[in-house]
């Protein structure tokens, strides 16, 4: 379980591509390929480098007009999804 | 029903050519070897059997080889195994047949999104700069 103050990035096995403006995952770990919304996409593509999840919240929250508890709570949820198909390493 | 399937299969056989006979054969076991590996292994312990990972190569000097006859030992090998096989499995097959007559070829891993949006994946061998990647957007390819 990830929390707000763990450093994330992108695991190393895994390979990406824009699909209609969305994110499409394939990892070698476990053969399967991820299409990723909106949202997921954005997260992920601030994980290129690591990042604490108070930071990738920060960066969700300038840019969109969200509330910021909701932008949290859903950012946290969309990274422990990440983590549990092991797309992402804790550092 | 599978006895007639047998019957039909082996005088099939002993009517191809001992050159025919031979590329099947190769043709079963590269079957065999890759349905073990797509099975049982994940795609990281095998990405390095199929060829060079991410790398691209050019596919301009292809054009005077024939591979027509790497193309029939599949299809005849397909006729005998008794299952479905997938398209990265029938790939896999076909690149290593390629690879071993020094043709040129890449696979390409690929997916596009159906009516329902959601994704399908496909795996393909390209010998030629013709693709059908139009349709698919390629996510990973070997060399």
């Amino acid at each position: 379980m990830i929390n707000q103050n763990d450093i994330i990035v992108q695991k190393k096995n895994i390979v990406s591509s824009s699909l209609d403006g969305e994110i499409v995952l394939m990892s070698l770990d476990n053969s399967s390929y991820y299409g990723l919304n909106y949202t997921a996409s954005k997260i992920w593509s601030i994980l290129e480098n690591p990042k604490k999840i108070e930071e990738i919240v920060k960066i969700l929250f300038s840019e969109y007009n969200v509330d910021y508890s909701l932008c949290e709570k859903e950012t946290l949820q969309i990274v422990n999804d990440f983590y549990k198909n092991s797309l992402i390493d804790l550092i | 029903m599978l006895l007639k399937k047998v019957i039909v299969n082996t005088i099939k056989f002993t009517r191809i050519s001992i050159n025919e006979k031979l590329m099947l054969i190769e043709a079963l076991f590269l079957f065999l070897k890759t349905i073990f590996f797509v099975k049982i292994l994940p795609l990281k312990y095998y990405h390095n059997y199929i060829g060079n990972y991410m790398k691209e190569m050019s596919l301009d000097e292809n054009s005077n080889y024939n591979y027509d006859d790497v193309i029939s030992a599949i299809r005849r090998a397909k006729l005998i195994i008794p299952f479905r096989t997938k398209c990265l499995v029938n790939s896999i097959v076909l690149k290593k047949m390629l690879d071993k007559r020094s043709i040129k070829n890449m696979l390409y891993l690929g997916v596009y999104k159906n009516n329902y949006s959601s994704l399908n994946a496909h795996a393909w061998v390209n010998i030629n700069n013709k693709s059908n990647s139009d349709k698919y957007k390629i996510i990973a390819y070997f060399s």
